[in-house]
């Protein structure tokens, strides 16, 4: 019997999800029903996906409001009289029926009976109280000190708690509809349902109608915001800056609310309150606050087929572009290969799956961009005496410069290294002499994101002698592969070619790497097209 | 989209008033054969309606199947080599039955005249299953662990009947990604599961 490859594992269980939920083609039924037949594993997933199937179509059945005001905070009332199916045993009719029909045979099997009287009742599902607090709906390379975790889109916030963000940028919306964009360094806290407190940091606030009466606060100052856009600026020590963007806002000393000084500020007003002293009025300086709207645009999450909850292949990526969330499927990306390389005598230069070996000749060029395998790669690039280039990539067609990320480089990081992932220097290979070089200090989805998702184990092959060309890639003989006994999840970051010095809508066919101080673990490096792909 | 019938069928309703009549009768009853078959039957229909959706992927469709099966295997229980494996012999006769089945009301997909069939059964006679209640108890349990959007995804599918399409349009993804999606989540309830009837007893 032929054990499936992961990759066609993965295929087909797509289609088996399909063949479950959904509809297969008659060609895909014919490919689904080949490969059962050909594999036992294939088999044996889908008589437990099936049996899971049945087991959920009964749950919803005996429980039915299980998932109650769990879908969009909808309850599902009106559907509380529908039968309830039993097929435990002691319920169950297994006795033989006289088949009068045919005057001989009977049967049993399978009986549903029904538990209850049919007809309403009137049971009123219970609605939980409605949680106000706020909650985190974006998350940029966050980290909040002393919390064991990163935090996570959809992670509401504990009131009264301190937040400390030592790095990156959260967003979070309260209930009323406005949002707080925090940056690090800053130190905050909900100290109610629409009041936030600034105890130090930067942190832009918009609040949509509805929203106003939005209150932010710092140790020194009280912010109402009446309709408007402003950004705030707490100093470590209190003092306390004011820009209104659009809108309207009022800014008061914090104390006695009778006696507490205020004044209104309106578009491009600014204001400041120093610990205990009333609030005053400050020459605007536009370049002091800036106000961010939105979080930087980056690669926020990507998906990847998976072997026992362990990445190996690409599915989709899902990024901010120009402050739009959009998801790149597989057809939306594309692919680079490699044009130039160089690596140091001894350097693991090739990756591969643990079961494959590494392949022969031009076919080694795949590990990279062949598939989309976020493990097989052609890794660390480093310099030599005569190349300035340590690895150049050649995209199958050319990048065009869009708002965002266009070209995205997934890095196989172990767990023990640098969590921000390996400092990359890039550089256009289209205009070598004019467009200026581009240093990657941190990935988008570094080492302790959540959404770094687990590889599946690898092997390494190191290189005898130095290698030179992409030739000595294809040519030359490798070490035996070795695994790699360390856990390694893959990090990505999205390079804007605005970065890289073009223009929007200039295009880039070749993204040269140059030497990094660390090594880099290239395993997938794509670019996304930029126009909208018609639904086919 | 998955067909779910959402209440008893009339053919139950029938069957129901069958055994009922056929309990009242008590000339009719050869007790021994029948509590021998009762007892066979009831061990292993799961495992039965398993293999019938497996081959006609449809719950109405299994539902009549495993009557029209339960009446032919007692015809022919006189011919069943106790020493063989019952739900191997259920599998043949339910195989049989199936493709007769569809090829009579025509249906677009026939089961396959090939070997898959019988592969089919023999995986299935090395499927460990835990009992339903077990199953269900611990099932409950991990959809309830789910993250939110996750559970709203089983709400629409199962206890909504929503299709796979529309959920997609909804969350702005290609169908397939969502099928790898729900595929990851199965994989993800069948371990949770696993582990809770590992833990639990």
């Amino acid at each position: 019997m032929t054990k499936m490859s992961n990759s066609d594992f993965h295929r087909m269980s797509t289609l088996l999800e399909a063949s479950l939920t959904g509809h297969l083609t008659k060609s895909e039924r014919q490919e689904f029903e080949k490969a059962l037949g050909e594999s036992e594993e294939l088999r044996l997933a889908y008589l437990q996906a099936m049996n899971l199937h049945l087991d959920l179509d009964r749950l919803s059945r005996s429980d039915e409001d299980l998932l109650v005001a769990r879908a969009n905070g909808v309850a599902h009332a009106g559907s509380v009289s529908r039968l309830v199916k039993k097929w435990s045993a002691p319920l169950l009719l297994s006795t033989l029926a006289v088949c009068l029909m045919i005057a001989t045979f009977c049967f049993s099997l399978f009986v549903a009976m029904p538990e209850q009287p049919a007809g309403p009742v009137a049971v009123a599902p219970e609605v939980p109280a409605e949680d106000t607090s706020p909650v985190i709906v974006e998350v940029a390379n966050a980290a909040i000190f002393g919390e064991g975790r990163t935090p996570e889109q959809g992670q509401r916030l504990i009131l009264g708690r301190r937040y400390i963000l030592t790095e990156g940028y959260l967003a979070i919306r309260f209930h009323s509809g406005a949002r707080a964009v925090v940056q690090a360094p800053g130190v905050f806290s909900a100290v109610g349902a629409e009041r936030f407190l600034v105890r130090s940091g930067k942190c832009s606030v918009y609040a949509p109608p509805g929203a106003e009466g939005f209150e932010l606060l710092s140790p020194s100052a009280e912010i109402v915001d009446l309709g408007t856009r402003f950004v705030v600026d707490v100093a470590e020590t209190g003092e306390t800056q004011l820009s209104v963007i659009e809108g309207e806002a009022t800014m008061a000393a914090l104390g006695d609310a009778a006696t507490m000084p205020l004044i209104h500020l309106f578009d491009g007003d600014m204001a400041q309150v120093d610990p205990g002293l009333p609030p005053r009025r400050v020459q605007a300086s536009p370049s002091q606050l800036t106000y961010m709207e939105r979080l930087p645009d980056r690669v926020i999450s990507y998906e990847a087929t998976m072997v026992d909850s362990l990445a190996e292949e690409l599915l989709s990526v899902t990024v901010q572009r120009d402050g739009v969330t959009r998801t790149f499927e597989r057809e939306d990306m594309v692919r680079g290969r490699v044009g130039e390389f160089t690596g140091q005598a001894g350097a693991a230069t090739f990756c591969t799956r643990m079961d494959d070996d590494l392949p022969e000749g031009a076919a080694r060029l795949d590990l990279l961009h062949g598939d989309f395998s976020l493990v097989t790669g052609i890794i660390n690039p480093s310099a030599s005496d005569s190349q300035e280039v340590c690895m150049s990539i050649e995209f199958e067609e050319p990048i065009v410069n869009s708002p965002g990320p266009d070209i995205i480089v997934f890095d196989l990081q172990l767990l023990v290294y640098a969590p921000k992932g390996d400092k990359l220097t890039l550089r256009s290979g289209d205009d070598r002499a004019s467009r200026p070089e581009l240093v990657v200090e941190q990935f988008d989805i570094q080492l302790n994101s959540p959404y770094a998702l687990d590889l599946l184990p690898h092997k390494t092959y190191r290189s005898l002698e130095r290698t030179t060309s992409v030739d000595d890639l294809i040519q030359k003989q490798f070490m035996h592969g070795r695994q790699v006994n360390v856990d390694a999840r893959a990090l990505a970051v999205g390079i804007d070619l605005s970065d890289l010095g073009y223009q929007n809508g200039e295009s880039l066919k070749i993204l040269d790497f140059l030497p990094a101080t660390e090594g880099v673990d290239p395993v997938l490096i794509i670019g996304l097209r930029p126009a909208e792909r018609p639904t086919p | 989209m998955s067909e779910f019938p959402s209440s008893l069928s009339p053919r139950m309703a029938e069957l129901n008033r069958n055994i009922d009549q056929f309990n009242d009768d008590p000339s009719t009853h050869e007790t021994a054969t029948r509590q021998d078959f009762d007892q066979l039957l009831e061990n292993h229909r799961e495992k039965i309606f398993l293999y019938l959706m497996a081959l006609v992927n449809d719950r109405d469709d299994a539902d009549d199947l495993c009557q029209r099966i339960s009446i032919v295997m007692w015809q022919k229980f006189d011919d069943f080599d106790h020493a063989r494996s019952f739900l191997s012999w259920a599998c043949g006769i339910a195989r049989l039955e199936a493709y007769n089945f569809r090829r009579a009301r025509s249906a677009d997909r026939l089961i396959p005249q090939n070997d898959l069939p019988q592969l089919l059964a023999v995986t299935l006679e090395n499927f460990e299953q835990d009992p339903a209640e077990q199953r269900l108890a611990a099932l409950r349990k991990c959809v309830q662990a789910l993250p939110k959007l996750e559970q709203s995804f089983l709400h629409d599918i199962y206890w909504e009947g929503h299709s796979c399409d529309s959920i997609a349009e909804k969350l702005e993804c290609s169908t397939r990604t969502f099928y790898n999606r729900m595929y990851l989540l199965r994989r993800r309830l069948l371990k949770c599961v696993s582990r809770r009837l590992r833990t639990e007893q």
